[in-house]
């Protein structure tokens, strides 16, 4: 092999999806027996990078030489050809399968079916690293970490000599971590070479030989683990601070509207989902609420939505018109809504929460008032006029309030959807992603409505990805890092690393106690 | 000695009314295991029907008529008609995407129009002065096999004891042991090869599947083509065998609902719908059997369906994740969804 020990090199790998650029002229190097983390934040690009070395993606641009050899992925199947493998964040499982039949799906034997010879060779790879796995067992049946395992497995089965794992400790308990980690070493000294996702700084520093770092998509740079430290891969990581001139005024007059007391949130599995959660927020402020994705932002905002059950914990509401303090927990969405509490969530799919795709401008207006119309009949006047007040005032491109708003853009729907939730003149107004995938202008012209409800008084909670806009637009900023609040930092003072480190790793537990006074 | 000849005669007649189910049955949870909720089936069995009549109409007014190649043009021409039929569905679902119950339904009721047509139209041929079509040489061919009475020891004591069992079990045409054959052959194939797995992997989880390196729309195209194919064996063993040949419109009535019925019955296992399908034939002629009066016909034949209620109650209630139906039926498959 006269490949200058390379086991895999990606040459100027870019790849866009409509008009964003998911990754960017990447050059990328695996050598032969090491580990190498591929670091960034989210949206960075490294599960589409990856994807793209497994075959679920073809690269617009670029070279992919796997061994020294110019090789071709255009689907997983020549992925595993090239003996490569990927064991992906959302596992890729049949439920109701075993563990063995899973792992010997898609593989195409001369030798005859038979499944208790496959068992015995499961048996012996999960001998062979140090798994502990019954490979009888159905997925159904399997914990979260028995499921990674059989991911593991079904790579190794087909003999992969290049491991890609994206974000495998992110569903893991620090045990099961540690686990997974041996088993990579023992890989490592077998030969294999293995690609690790993932954005926790310690496990960088624990696991890997070298780290890549991705930021927007572009390689910033390859270091070797041992020369750097966790201060300097998060410079690399965030990048240097991005001036963008959101115009940010003092809060005036700020109220205590909403407090959240010790919330607590566990999910149907049994896992934690919001850790003892204190904070109030401020009428006349922007709270923003950083983390990397999945740190329970979305739990967070549904909890105080009333949409998400708790555990324990109380979410007081003090409200404005009677000067009295209610407790959210004991109402329903019906009532937390008609307080002014309004949530604008716009997850990954766009279409957001609280917009139906297949009805137009006016009906979704309507979603929220319905209930108001005199008799049997709804009033189809206001939404109308709503409608057409937000079309003007947001300039929301669309044909007519008639259309069907799965038929707008991305950016349109957001603005509809913001837009029908500041119209309802709330005291609370919660905006999760509302800038998602928008081009410049219309981005500011939410952030200009967030500001403008600002002015009005509104306490409005600002759930972001980008730490520059954050840090430009929010007057408190709160961090959560897996479930806990990391810290609550002041927007203007904080800086750009100090949230990084404060996303991928928890600050002292003891810092709740001071949060809410903050 | 009588009740048994009673009870032998009823479960013939229950078999022979069970046969075009099975067929139903098989195709349709072959289609299923592949993600594909083909509720064409009923029109595909038409469909089938119908070709095989036509081919089969042409060949018996031809001057050398031989009654093994009436069978085997029969079997031809049916086979033909539901795989292009299949294809109608397999090219809408699978490739356009389109939504997978409106183009099944569509599919039924253009299947069952398409078979009345053609069957009309070749009444009309015919100058008929009644209303069907009769291809009785070939439809003897479909349904010969050896009579009891031509058997050497018929006449003994021995074999008057075993006339019963002889008529449940031998007093058939080949398609009723061919139904058989495919259940089986098809839980084999679902069960123990590898291909198998893969067809069920696609029905349950076609992403994993495809990321597994399984040709996702392949495998469907496949199980959807191989199963309406099936299927309309059944339309046709109810026109040649069943009715001795004979075409009327509308005469295979809602059989096709019934297979369908018994698929959810069978909790998609086409080794249990062999039994399901005797069950559902049983329960569908009972009425003759019962002296009752005239209005109360319907509600017997209600029973199949009462049956497959009961039966969906059952398995929902018991919540057992290998009896349900594959996880993915009736959504279509495209990857590069972000």
């Amino acid at each position: 092999m006269n490949n200058n020990g390379l086991a895999l090199e990606l040459k100027g790998i870019s790849k866009r999806f409509g008009s964003i650029l998911a990754n960017q002229n990447v050059n990328l190097d695996l050598r032969y027996g090491e580990i190498l983390a591929v670091l960034g934040e989210n949206g960075s690009g490294k599960t589409t990078l990856m994807n793209m070395i497994s075959g679920i993606y073809f690269p617009d641009e670029g070279q992919i030489f796997v061994n020294g050899e110019e090789v071709t992925i255009a689907s997983p199947k020549d992925a595993f050809d090239h003996k490569i493998g990927m064991i992906h964040q959302h596992f890729k499982l049949v439920d109701l399968f075993t563990a063995t039949e899973n792992i010997i799906l898609g593989i195409e034997e001369e030798k005859k079916y038979n499944l208790a010879e496959a068992e015995q060779s499961v048996c012996e790879i999960t001998e062979r690293y140090g798994f502990e796995m019954d490979p009888k067992k159905k997925i159904y049946n399997m914990s979260v970490s028995e499921k990674q395992t059989v991911e593991i497995l079904k790579v190794l089965y087909r003999g992969a000599d290049i491991l890609i794992l994206d974000e495998p400790t992110a569903v893991l308990t620090p045990q099961e971590t540690e686990k997974l980690f041996s088993v990579l070493r023992k890989m490592k000294a077998d030969g294999k070479s293995i690609i690790i996702i993932t954005h926790k700084l310690h496990e960088v520093m624990a696991i890997s030989d070298r780290v890549a770092v991705l930021r927007r998509g572009e390689h910033i740079a390859t270091v070797e683990t041992a020369g750097t430290t966790e201060t300097a891969l998060t410079e690399m990581m965030v990048g240097k601070k991005v001036s963008l001139n959101i115009e940010r005024n003092e809060p005036e007059g700020s109220v205590d509207r909403l407090e959240v007391r010790g919330v607590n949130c566990v999910s149907v599995e049994g896992v934690k989902l919001l850790d003892n959660i204190n904070f109030t927020a401020k009428g006349g402020e922007i709270l923003g609420i950083a983390g990397i994705a999945g740190s329970g932002q979305r739990e967070l905002l549904e909890a105080i939505a009333g949409l998400q059950p708790l555990e324990s914990g109380e979410i007081l509401y003090h409200n404005p018109q009677n000067g009295k303090i209610e407790n959210l927990r004991n109402k329903t969405p019906q009532q937390i809504r008609d307080l002014g509490v309004r949530l604008s969530f716009v997850p990954e799919d766009r279409l957001g929460m609280g917009l139906v795709g297949n009805m137009d401008i006016i009906d979704n207006m309507m979603l929220r008032s319905y209930r108001r119309g005199s008799g049997i009949f709804v009033d189809r006047k206001k939404p109308k006029d709503l409608a057409e007040t937000i079309i003007n005032d947001l300039q929301v491109v669309t044909p007519s309030a008639t259309t069907p708003v799965r038929r707008l853009s991305g950016g349109n729907v957001q603005k509809v959807l913001v837009g029908r939730e500041i119209a309802s003149s709330p005291t609370v107004l919660m905006a999760a992603y509302p800038v998602r995938g928008l081009d410049i202008n219309s981005s500011y012209m939410i952030y200009n409505l967030l500001n403008q409800q600002k002015k009005n008084g509104v306490a409005v909670i600002f759930v972001g990805e980008d730490l520059d806009v954050l840090l430009e637009l929010c007057d408190r900023i709160l961090v959560l890092c897996g479930g806990k609040i990391s810290d609550i930092v002041d927007g203007r003072t904080a800086k750009k690393e100090q949230l990084g480190l404060l996303m991928t790793k928890v600050n002292g537990a003891g810092k709740e106690g001071e949060v809410t006074t903050a | 000695m009588h009740t048994l000849t009673l009870i032998a005669t009823f479960l013939n007649l229950a078999i022979l009314q069970g046969t075009p189910l099975l067929y139903g049955a098989t195709g349709e949870i072959l289609t299923e295991k592949s993600g594909n909720l083909n509720l064409g089936i009923p029109g595909i069995m038409y469909i089938g029907a119908i070709s095989g009549v036509i081919g089969t109409f042409f060949y018996e007014n031809s001057p050398i008529f031989v009654p093994a190649i009436g069978v085997v043009i029969a079997l031809i021409s049916c086979l033909i008609g539901s795989l292009l039929a299949s294809l109608i569905y397999c090219f809408l679902t699978i490739t356009l995407r389109a939504n997978q119950n409106v183009t099944g339904l569509a599919l039924t009721t253009f299947g069952v129009g398409f078979g009345n047509f053609f069957g009309g139209s070749l009444i009309k041929v015919t100058k008929s002065s009644v209303p069907y079509i009769a291809l009785s040489e070939t439809g003897d061919a479909f349904a010969w096999h050896l009579h009891f009475e031509d058997l050497p020891f018929a006449d003994s004591g021995f074999g008057r004891a075993i006339e019963w069992l002889w008529t449940i079990l031998f007093s058939y045409g080949f398609m009723v042991y061919l139904a058989i054959a495919l259940a089986i052959l098809a839980s084999y194939f679902l069960n123990r090869t590898r291909r198998g797995l893969h067809l069920r992997a696609v029905g349950e989880n076609p992403a994993t599947a495809d990321a597994a390196g399984i040709n996702v729309t392949r495998y469907k195209y496949f199980a959807t083509c191989a199963g309406g194919m099936i299927a309309g064996l059944g339309g046709l063993f109810f026109i040649m065998d069943y009715s001795g040949g004979i075409w009327s419109n509308d005469g295979f009535g809602d059989r096709g609902w019934l297979a369908i019925a018994i698929v959810i019955f069978a909790i998609w296992r086409p080794s249990l719908a062999i039994p399901a399908s005797y069950l559902f034939g049983a329960l569908y002629i009972l009425y003759n059997w019962l002296h009752m009066p005239m209005q109360m016909i319907p509600i017997m034949q209600m029973l199949p369906f009462v049956v497959t209620i009961l039966a969906l109650v059952f398995t929902s209630v018991r919540k057992k994740r290998e009896n349900q139906p594959p996880a993915s039926l009736g959504l279509s498959y495209f990857r590069e969804e972000r």
